[in-house]
């Protein structure tokens, strides 16, 4: 390549990084960019900060129940993406649904009479979806606590009190939300 | 860098990938059901109606496998390097459609700027196969691309900080970072239980500000060669706390690092070396390249994973106790460069120019 080449294409690649800054000082993390993670805000130090923490118990079909840890339960999956598989799907509170998907910026624009979409809309799961789902998780268990007949599992997620110097402290667990995702029929 | 360090690169770089950090796994995505599946916003996967099955996530692995190999035996080697990025950028879409992107950018970057470079002129099937053997070019500015790029991420990062109250001195980021990563992501070995209960203002807060001046700090290194592989030095030391402390694996960025080794002098020494050069003309025949390629693509067919790590795995050393490894293998040729570089006092070890 000669100088006026290389000149061009450097300009080119400043333009590109203007563009993944403009976008992460709008909090949006295009894939793929040039970005580390940044951790968010850094909340003031307080005595005490409140950590939430999900555990997943199965039951079985002779009412037997079985606490499993979903590190374990999702032991396919490399490690680092356990974590918000779990945040992203199994949580009530931050489940992607309509309401937050209506809150976000450049969901699309308009072209001409063409409507570009950014963003999929999410739709409530069809029923293939929800069979499909019912058994990923019915697989998972089986291949975790080597029993065949899971009929229910029971997420609830527990809020902490973390207290600098001391650690966790685990007496303080209260229960903050539960999800239940049965694994033998079609509903939801 | 001449043809010759561009060479040597390519391979170290290859086999650290192929052999040690590993190519991406793909084939668990296809058990997923297609509701878990969330693409970023600016990504490729907003186009895509789900995860993809298992014999295309197959063979799209096996296919970005042979490419690595490709550039370790320096085989049609531009084209193996830009055709393997762009497939391994379009797999990760899939990967980080569940939520994490694990920013690993600048590794999959030095593919691209090394077949701008040229970096199968020498120590290749490529260049053997040519004429004009010995007598090809390799160009050195893709390097001052990549430095740009990493420098603007990393100052970016540390920018963001600054801007999320990390140099406020009534916060204290690192150690909440910490203590939710103790306690949600399971992150809870090497010194994180000691340091969990560990409450010191001034150890905290300090870590808070080295951070931030070191991300952004780093912006300097683009003006000063001397100074960007003196950060380098640090970023490995940084990497290793990070992994001491939070869990957090960085070593793959080792790839990227390892472009500014003195690979002047480690040439020399290869150079002098009659036995290196005859097992490279020996190695480097596409012969050898069929036989690695056959036997080493049966490998990943089974296993998804890197030599290193499916054998730390039978040894009962799993994610962590490999990146230990690692981490501790790009310290030790940190302590290495720093050793020699006083002894020779001569800048060999940290040239003033990329």
């Amino acid at each position: 390549m000669n100088k006026k080449q290389v000149r061009l294409l450097f300009a080119l690649l400043l333009g590109i990084l203007s563009v993944v800054f403009l976008l992460s000082m709008n909090k949006i993390e295009p894939y793929p960019a040039p970005v580390y993670p940044s951790f968010g805000k850094a909340p003031i130090k307080e005595e005490v900060i409140q950590i939430n923490k999900p555990e997943f118990v199965v039951y079985f079909e002779n009412s037997d129940s079985q606490e499993v840890d979903y590190f374990k339960l999702f032991n396919n999956i490399p490690i680092s993406h356990v974590n918000h598989l779990v945040v992203n799907n199994l949580n009530p509170e931050r489940k992607v649904d309509l309401e937050r998907w209506q809150a976000k910026p450049f969901k699309s624009f308009q072209l001409g009479r063409y409507t570009i979409e950014w963003r999929r809309t999410p739709n409530l799961p069809t029923k293939e979806e929800i069979a499909r789902r019912k058994q990923f998780f019915r697989n998972r268990i089986t291949e975790t606590t080597g029993r065949q007949d899971p009929v229910n599992l029971h997420i609830t997620w527990y809020r902490y009190d973390f207290v600098f110097g001391k650690g966790i402290v685990w007496e303080s667990k209260r229960q903050v939300y539960e999800t239940e995702i049965n694994l033998v029929d079609e509903s939801i | 860098m001449t043809p010759k360090h561009w060479g040597l690169f390519r391979i170290s770089f290859a086999v650290y990938m192929l052999a040690f950090v590993g190519l991406p796994e793909l084939t668990y995505l296809s058990e997923l059901p297609d509701d878990f599946f969330h693409p970023h916003q600016f990504s490729l996967g907003q186009f895509a109606p789900g995860f993809p099955g298992y014999l295309f996530l197959k063979v799209l692995g096996l296919i970005i496998v042979f490419l690595f190999l490709c550039i370790l035996f320096g085989y049609r080697t531009r084209t193996a390097s830009i055709v393997s990025v762009v497939l391994v950028i379009f797999a990760k879409t899939f990967v980080y459609s569940l939520g994490q992107i694990n920013h690993d950018f600048i590794v999959w970057l030095v593919p691209v700027a090394g077949a701008f470079a040229n970096w199968g002129a020498a120590y290749s099937i490529d260049s053997s196969n040519k004429q004009s053997f010995g007598k090809e070019e390799s160009q050195s500015w893709p390097i001052v691309f990549l430095v740009v790029t990493f420098c603007f991420a990393m100052a970016l990062s540390g920018y963001q900080k600054f801007l999320g109250g990390w140099a406020d001195l009534y916060a204290n980021p690192v150690q909440q970072n910490l203590a939710r990563m103790f306690i949600v992501v399971q992150r809870q070995d090497f010194l994180a239980p000691a340091l969990n209960t560990f409450d010191n203002f001034f150890l905290w807060k300090a870590l808070d500000y080295l951070t931030l001046i070191f991300e952004i700090g780093i912006l300097i290194g683009i003006f000063f060669p001397k100074i960007f592989r003196l950060f380098l030095m640090v970023a490995v030391v940084f990497h290793l706390s990070n992994l001491l402390i939070l869990n957090i694996d960085f070593s793959f960025n080792f790839a990227f690092y390892a472009l500014f080794l003195p690979w002047p002098r480690i040439c020399n020494w290869i150079d002098r070396s009659k036995d290196i050069h005859f097992l490279m003309a020996r190695f480097l025949t596409l012969k050898c390249f069929v036989l690695v390629s056959f036997l080493y693509l049966i490998f990943f067919a089974a296993t998804e994973s890197s030599l290193v790590i499916f054998s730390f795995n039978l040894l009962g050393i799993e994610y962590l106790g490999n990146a230990m490894v690692r981490s501790l293998l790009g310290f030790g040729i940190v302590i290495w460069i720093a050793v020699d570089h006083l002894k020779q006092r001569k800048g060999a070890f940290l040239p003033t120019t990329f």
